[in-house]
C-alpha cells in the first residue's frame, strides 16, 4: 500500500484527488507545514493553486503584494516542501516519489494569468533541477500538467492551451490520481524529471 | 562590430539592462550599430558609462541611466528619462542577473534565491510593466526581449534554483506574446553562451574548460557577445521578425538541441 502525504489541499481539486488516491487504496493524508511531512510515506504531492483561483489581469495591474501571492509565496512553498521530501525520502531504502502538479499554461503561457504561468513553469522546471540532483538518492521527481480548468475552478481559466482539439474527455481527479498512483508505482521509478499531461490529449508538445 | 552594417533600427530607441558588461554590453552595442539609441540600464556608472561613452566613439547614440532593474521605482524611472529623452520607447531588453551560485536545492537558503528571483522574475515583471504603454504607442514596432537560459527548459545539476527563475521568464514571454499581441507588441526570450569576461574568469581558472566547452559545441566555438548575440536581438528587435513572437532563440553554437 503506498503512503502519500499532500500539500495543497486546501484546494477542492487537490483534495478530490486525495480522496480519490484513497478510494484507489492509498494511504493519504496532509502534510503537517511546509516544513514537514510529519509521517512515514513513500511518495508526496503537492500543488500550490489558490483555493479561490488565480484573478484574470493584465500584467500591467499587478501590484508588489499581488506578485508576493502568485510568485513569490507559492515558490518559496514549494522549495521548502521539496526540501521537506527530500528529508523524508532521501535515507529511505529505495528512495521515494515527489509528484508535482500544475497547470498546462505552465508551457503554453497564459494572457491575464501571466504570472501564475510563470510560477507553474518555474515549478515544472524546479522538478527537472531536483530530478537531475536526487536521483542518486533513489528520489525521483515527477510533474503532472493538469487542464487549467481543474487547477483554476473554472473552465477556460487562462485561455485556450493549444489550438488542437481534445483527443480524450475531460480528466477528471480520479484520472489525475491514477496517473499519479502510476508515478508511484514501478514506471515513476525507471523514470524522472518528466511531465506527463493529463488534459484530455490537448497538449502534446514535445 | 556588426557583420551587416545597416540602419534598421534607426530612429527607434531601445533599453539594455544588464548592459555594463557581456552580454548585455554586447547587445546594446549591436542595437546601437543598427541606428538605435540606446540607454544603458547599468547598477553601477563605473560600468555603464564606459560602454554609452564606446557607443558614441563609434559613431552611435547611447547614454547611462543607473538602474537597479529589480526595484519598481528604479525601472520606472529610467523608462521614463528614456521616453523624455528620445521621445519613445521601442525596445526593452532585460538582461541584468545577479545570482547562479552553485548549490544543492535540499540545502538551499534565501541567499541562493532571493537575488536569482528578484532579477530574473520581478525585474522581468518590472520592465514588462514600465515598458509596456510606450511600446504600445509604438505599434508595431514595439519589442520586449528577456535573455534566458537553456537551463530554463531542462533544469540544472549544478545551480537547481536557476533553472526555475530562467523557466519564469519564458513562460512570462508566452503569456505576454498573447496578452500583448493585439497591441502588435513581440515579446521574445534569447537563451545565449558567449564569452562573457566572467566566462573569460572561469576559462582562465580551469585550463581546458574552454576546450571542451567548444568541443561539445557543434559550431565549435563559444559565442561572441555583439557578433553572435546583440545581432540575434537586433533582428528580434526590428521588422524581419515582426510576425515572430512567444519564442525562445536559443543562440550557443548548437549546445542544446531541446527545443
Amino acid at each position: 500500500m503506498t503512503a502519500i502525504g499532500v500539500w495543497g489541499a486546501e484546494h477542492p481539486a487537490i483534495a478530490a484527488i486525495a480522496t480519490a488516491l484513497a478510494s484507489a487504496g492509498a494511504t493519504v493524508a496532509s502534510a503537517v507545514s511546509d516544513d514537514e511531512v510529519g509521517m512515514e510515506v513513500d511518495a508526496v504531492m503537492m500543488a500550490t493553486w489558490p483555493a479561490d483561483g488565480w484573478r484574470q489581469g493584465p500584467i500591467a495591474e499587478h501590484t508588489d503584494d499581488e506578485l508576493e501571492s502568485l510568485w513569490e509565496q507559492p515558490m518559496q512553498a514549494t522549495i521548502a516542501r521539496l526540501q521537506a521530501s527530500h528529508r523524508a525520502l532521501a535515507h529511505r531504502d529505495g528512495g521515494g516519489r515527489v509528484i508535482v502538479l500544475v497547470p498546462t499554461f505552465a508551457m503554453s503561457g497564459a494572457p491575464e494569468l501571466a504570472v501564475a504561468a510563470a510560477t507553474a513553469e518555474a515549478q515544472r522546471v524546479l522538478v527537472k533541477s531536483a530530478a537531475r540532483q536526487w536521483g542518486g538518492a533513489g528520489i525521483t521527481v515527477h510533474a503532472v500538467a493538469v487542464d487549467p480548468a481543474l487547477a483554476a475552478g473554472q473552465p477556460g481559466a487562462g485561455g485556450t492551451v493549444s489550438i488542437a482539439s481534445p483527443a480524450l474527455p475531460a480528466p477528471d481527479a480520479a484520472a489525475v490520481a491514477a496517473v499519479v498512483l502510476a508515478l508511484c508505482g514501478p514506471a515513476g521509478a525507471v523514470t524522472t524529471g518528466g511531465t506527463t499531461c493529463v488534459d484530455g490529449g490537448v497538449w502534446m508538445s514535445p | 562590430m556588426s557583420r551587416a552594417a545597416d540602419h534598421a533600427l534607426g530612429g527607434r530607441t531601445a533599453i539594455v539592462t544588464g548592459a555594463g558588461q557581456g552580454v548585455g554590453r554586447g547587445i546594446a552595442i549591436a542595437l546601437a550599430s543598427r541606428g538605435a539609441n540606446v540607454v544603458i540600464a547599468a547598477r553601477r556608472a563605473e560600468t555603464g558609462e564606459p560602454v554609452a561613452a564606446e557607443i558614441r566613439a563609434g559613431g552611435g547614440e547611447a547614454v547611462c541611466v543607473v538602474t537597479d532593474a529589480s526595484d519598481r521605482t528604479s525601472m520606472v524611472a529610467c523608462v521614463e528619462a528614456t521616453v523624455e529623452r528620445y521621445g519613445a520607447l521601442h525596445v526593452m531588453v532585460h538582461n541584468g542577473f545577479r545570482g547562479a551560485v552553485p548549490h544543492r536545492l535540499e540545502t538551499s537558503t534565501d541567499a541562493d534565491w532571493d537575488p536569482m528571483s528578484r532579477t530574473a522574475v520581478w525585474a522581468s515583471i518590472y520592465a514588462a510593466q514600465a515598458a509596456h504603454r510606450h511600446l504600445r504607442a509604438a505599434s508595431p514596432h514595439g519589442r520586449l526581449v528577456l535573455v534566458t537560459s537553456p537551463s530554463g527548459v531542462e533544469g540544472s545539476a549544478n545551480i537547481p534554483l536557476y533553472s526555475p527563475v530562467k523557466a519564469a521568464q519564458r513562460a512570462l514571454a508566452k503569456s505576454l506574446a498573447r496578452e500583448w499581441g493585439p497591441d502588435r507588441i513581440t515579446v521574445n526570450c534569447i537563451a545565449p553562451v558567449a564569452e562573457t569576461p566572467a566566462l573569460a574568469g572561469a576559462f582562465a581558472a580551469t585550463p581546458g574548460l574552454k576546450a571542451a566547452m567548444e568541443a561539445r559545441t557543434p559550431l565549435g566555438r563559444v559565442g561572441d557577445p555583439v557578433l553572435d548575440i546583440g545581432a540575434v536581438v537586433a533582428f528580434l528587435a526590428g521588422d524581419d521578425a515582426a510576425y515572430v513572437t512567444g519564442q525562445t532563440i536559443v543562440c550557443d553554437g548548437g549546445s542544446f538541441l531541446g527545443l
